[in-house]
């Protein structure tokens, strides 16, 4: 009987929690620029591409991660550019055992994002 | 002889194959080791204990320089307060446990069969508690039930985990368990095996993916820059929050089912709890 | 045993929901303002009947609720347009997790 009073009062409270947060965020958002597929690609609440992979051309890195392929030579290793978007839109559809995740399918970035973050990885 | 074992067990897991399920939990618990043994064949077999730490020597050797005098000592003295101070009635938790309460934490969780649930070591304290006319903690209250394991466990270093499923009920438990494990959850779609079996030792930002063995042996941990108690179940919590899903509840049925996998899965391993972690 | 517990937790949620959106009724009702549209009250509860199934089936993502968080206080504030847009993002966020708890196992290699 206590627990799914528990369960609802701990999302109730973390609805809360979200409303604060969404509220305060709201009144910062006015003057911000819209990010950069640099600044999009590092936030670790958007693509935070560079938890796992490295960006040997990318001197701004301060990580050393190596749970996936480098960011090397995009260029050359996705001729197709649709390729490309479609491993970030949801890498499980080529390997659905892969750890990236689906930031397309789930919502996490937009396509407007993606897009701008194909173009900055592009550039790797 | 190593290698009959290695080609045994990939007979095993070739036989099992059509389904990943009716894996043993002795099948499952000796491929992890092996996998984590046939990735990193320097590292020792008890040193898993050590999770990420075992990666790095010179982040080992920080951690034994911490531990040596742990700032959260006075912590762990808390918890011996609450553990030490009798109950009402007179009578104390060391009543409660044989041995009173020394090497009893590596029986935690069991599958109880009258009660047809997992019980954990926190829940064996509620029950002290109730026993003795005291209302319970809220498991996850880090300043009562937090602290009373930072001492309760620590009883029990060097103890072996030596978890046991034996019985249809506690199969399920621990399938249930399993599955949570394995399972892709939140909207960053992670599964705990995504990084702690399929990534294991290599390097998330800067941090390195500790293994799955051995994981569960030191609880509670003092983590951080602020030493902030997080009990297994609590981090179980930070960890789905981290990748979007909304936690479960502590010391409720999904993670006590996970901490008992997860538990048997470091079968064989030394306890030894209220460490520090980053 | 199992399914009574899910049928409880619907039931305590959907309480807490109809507390939510009885709350933002009665505010409305004190404001001159227009109530909120068929469409937006329909999207709304929609969604929260969306995350209310995802609670049932512990497949609930944080940015679900938190979706929904936004499209009930935009439902307070009468904003049909904020509500339409939240109220979907919920609903697609739930039924995502709902998914994926369906989904393959990782690691069965």
């Amino acid at each position: 009987m206590g627990k799914p009073l528990a369960i609802v009062t701990a999302v109730s409270l973390g609805l809360l929690l979200a409303a604060t947060f969404i509220s305060s965020a709201r009144a910062a958002e006015a003057p911000k620029p819209e990010p950069t597929g640099q600044e999009l690609a590092f936030d670790n609440r958007k693509g935070n591409c560079l938890a796992c992979h490295a960006m040997p051309g990318e001197p701004k890195t301060v990580t050393n991660t190596n749970i996936a392929p480098p960011l090397i030579g995009m260029a050359a290793r996705f001729p197709d550019r649709r390729k490309l978007y479609g491993q970030i839109w949801d890498a499980t559809r080529a390997n659905p055992d892969t750890a990236m995740p689906p930031f397309g399918k789930n919502g996490i970035l937009t396509d407007t994002e993606i897009n701008k973050v194909v173009d900055y990885v592009y550039g790797l | 002889m190593k290698q009959t074992t290695w080609m045994l067990t990939c007979l095993g897991m070739l036989a099992f194959s059509a389904d990943a399920l009716s894996l043993s939990p002795e099948q499952e618990r000796l491929n992890r080791v092996q996998a984590v043994q046939q990735k990193y064949p320097d590292i020792k077999f008890e040193d898993y204990v050590y999770g990420a730490l075992a990666f790095s020597p010179d982040a080992k050797a920080q951690y034994e320089n911490m531990m040596a005098f742990p700032p959260f000592e006075s912590e762990i003295d808390k918890g011996r307060q609450l553990w030490e101070t009798p109950f009402n009635n007179g009578k104390r938790y060391a009543d409660c446990f044989p041995g009173g309460g020394r090497n009893v934490a590596g029986n935690y969780p069991y599958y109880d069969e009258a009660m047809k649930k997992v019980v954990t070591f926190e829940m064996a304290l509620n029950q002290c508690r109730a026993n003795n006319g005291e209302a319970p903690y809220k498991q996850a209250d880090m300043n009562t039930m937090g602290l009373l394991t930072a001492y309760a466990r620590t009883l029990s270093d060097g103890m072996l985990m030596n978890i046991k499923v034996k019985g249809s009920g506690a199969l399920a438990a621990f399938e249930s368990g399993r599955r949570f494990f394995y399972q892709r959850r939140g909207q960053l779609n992670f599964s705990c095996a995504s990084c702690h079996v399929d990534h294991v030792g290599e390097i998330l930002r800067t941090e390195y993916l500790s293994m799955l063995p051995g994981q569960a042996t030191h609880w509670p941990a003092f983590r951080g820059g602020d030493y902030a108690l997080f009990t297994l179940q609590r981090r179980y919590s930070a960890c789905n929050q981290l990748v979007r899903a909304v936690p479960m509840e502590i010391g409720g049925e999904e993670y006590n089912n996970l901490e008992y996998f997860h538990s048997y899965l470091s079968n064989g391993l030394p306890l030894k709890s209220s460490v520090f972690r980053k | 045993m199992n399914s009574c517990r899910i049928a409880i937790r619907l039931l305590v949620w959907s309480g807490l929901v109809m507390g939510v959106a009885g709350h933002g009724a009665r505010a409305a009702e004190s404001s001159s303002k227009p109530i909120l549209s068929a469409e937006a009250t329909e999207a709304l509860a929609r969604a929260e009947s969306g995350v209310a199934l995802a609670i049932a089936k512990k497949a609930l993502w944080t940015t679900a609720a938190s979706a929904l968080a936004q499209a009930q206080e935009a439902a307070k504030q009468q904003d049909n347009a904020a509500v339409m847009k939240y109220a979907a993002v919920a609903t697609e966020q739930a039924s995502l997790g709902m998914a994926q708890v369906d989904g393959p196992l990782t690691s069965q290699h």
